[in-house]
């Protein structure tokens, strides 16, 4: 399952990539642009979507959204 | 050859790492944090890594990290800041115009009141005075780590306790101890400012506010983030919230070599060597009997020595010294409260080695005021 997280800024996108890959989720980093947020940045991972929310609240990431790539926007 | 003893104003030389950091840099580099493109994203991942580097040197998490432009930057965030809805500011009498004019200044608006605390030779001693002056409304207490002028290193540590106890915001100003003394955020710093282009060996137009997250401060400017940006206003979150516009990504390549430069090299190691510069200097110049070195027995310094010599304004003696290859800073050093408690409100000569610096220049610069010191007793 690819899932998508959307974070406040760039510096915490990078936070939650290195967190993520430590736990062993490779991810990489994309510019997220939305009507509500304007420019933002988000991360498209491989896993459990629900899993890797909870591990983003765990270490303090103030993660907007983490949803099933397919259902994004 | 110049010899280089103005490393208090800025290093010099830098490290060769950090010269070909800031080479790379130009050609790698483009702005962080507002765009997805390769070079944008190569950017970005620079600035986080140097977050991270910088961040661990000092304690505090990669996203309390905030580059500024330089010391004077990031505690005029930090003091207009915490003083943002008034209350009272205690700094001490060995500040840097960067501390004691923006304070200085809220105060002439009536928006603060501030005590300036004494320091003595004896920590206990300063701290009480630091102690007596908190009042019921003291916002922050504002203390330079090390004096820019004699060098005195004050007690951080204890006066970090006891703004812990009196739940007083404690905003330190490391430029001239960053490098050169162990500085982290758990000594109970909870806002530290330094520059990063003095024991940081960065560039010039490089410094840094590091924070613990407790104290919520304003954006002293406001402009783009790269993030949030439909919003009127700045993010809500560090490090963004106090860094509007285009990023110094040389800059911050720079800080990171030299932080790595100053982790290889060890802090202890580089206190070690400049101390030893500074005693030999110390030493040799205590036989010249005109010449007043301004250091009490009792207190502890870092790697900076101010003397005069008797008769002699303090640029006459740098301009000798200049004509003779070494650079010295001389004047107030943009520290006049130091100045005037020691009473040398015009100026004194300021001694401050790197790393680069070497024994034998400092014997050749006691040679030279010696010199100098025998022609002014001759007239």
């Amino acid at each position: 399952m690819i899932c998508r997280a959307v974070l406040p800024s760039e510096t915490y996108a990078h936070k939650a990539q290195k967190i993520l890959a430590s736990r062993g989720y490779p991810c990489e980093i994309f510019r997220n642009i939305s009507k509500k947020n304007g420019c933002g940045f988000g991360l498209k991972v491989t896993g459990d979507c629900e899993e890797i929310h909870k591990i983003l609240i765990q270490e303090g990431i103030p993660v907007q959204t983490v949803r099933i790539e397919r259902e994004y926007q | 050859m110049m010899v280089n003893f103005d490393n208090a104003a800025t290093t010099f030389p830098k490290p060769p790492e950090v010269r070909l950091a800031v080479e790379k840099a130009i050609v790698r580099y483009g702005s962080a944090g507002r765009g997805s493109h390769p070079i944008a994203v190569r950017g970005s991942e620079l600035i986080y890594s140097a977050r991270e580097e910088i961040g661990d040197f000092f304690g505090a998490e990669p996203e309390k990290v905030v580059f500024t432009s330089n010391c004077t930057h990031a505690l005029n965030i930090a003091i207009q800041g915490i003083a943002e809805k008034g209350g009272h500011l205690i700094i001490s009498q060995l500040e840097h115009n960067s501390v004691l004019r923006p304070v200085y200044a809220l105060a002439k608006k009536k928006q603060i009141s501030y005590s300036i605390a004494q320091v003595s030779h004896d920590d206990n001693e300063t701290v009480e005075n630091f102690r007596q002056l908190i009042r019921h409304n003291t916002k922050a207490i504002i203390c330079t780590i090390v004096s820019n002028v004699t060098g005195q290193i004050l007690p951080w540590k204890e006066i970090a306790k006891l703004c812990q106890e009196h739940d007083i915001c404690f905003i330190a100003d490391g430029a001239q101890a960053c490098g050169v003394l162990e500085v982290k955020l758990t000594d109970g710093i909870n806002i530290l400012c330094t520059a990063g282009h003095k024991g940081l060996y960065g560039i010039t137009g490089t410094g840094l506010l590091l924070s613990d997250g407790k104290y919520n401060l304003p954006p002293l400017m406001q402009g783009g983030s790269g993030s949030q940006s439909n919003l009127p206003e700045m993010p809500p979150f560090l490090p963004e919230l106090l860094e509007s516009g285009t990023l110094n990504v040389i800059g911050a390549a720079s800080l990171r070599a030299g932080v790595r430069f100053v982790k290889k090299k060890g802090v202890q190691n580089i206190f070690r060597h400049e101390t030893e510069l500074c005693e030999c200097l110390c030493k040799r110049l205590a036989k010249i009997p005109s010449v007043t070195i301004y250091r009490n027995p009792f207190a502890n310094y870092a790697p900076v020595v101010s003397f005069n010599i008797e008769g002699m304004p303090s640029e006459t003696v740098s301009d000798l010294l200049g004509k003779k290859g070494f650079c010295l800073r001389s004047g107030l050093h943009c520290a006049p409260l130091a100045h005037h408690l020691m009473g040398t409100e015009e100026g004194t000569v300021r001694f401050a080695p790197s790393v680069f610096s070497r024994m034998e220049d400092v014997r050749r610069l006691c040679d030279c005021v010696q010199q100098i010191a025998d022609e002014q007793r001759k007239k």
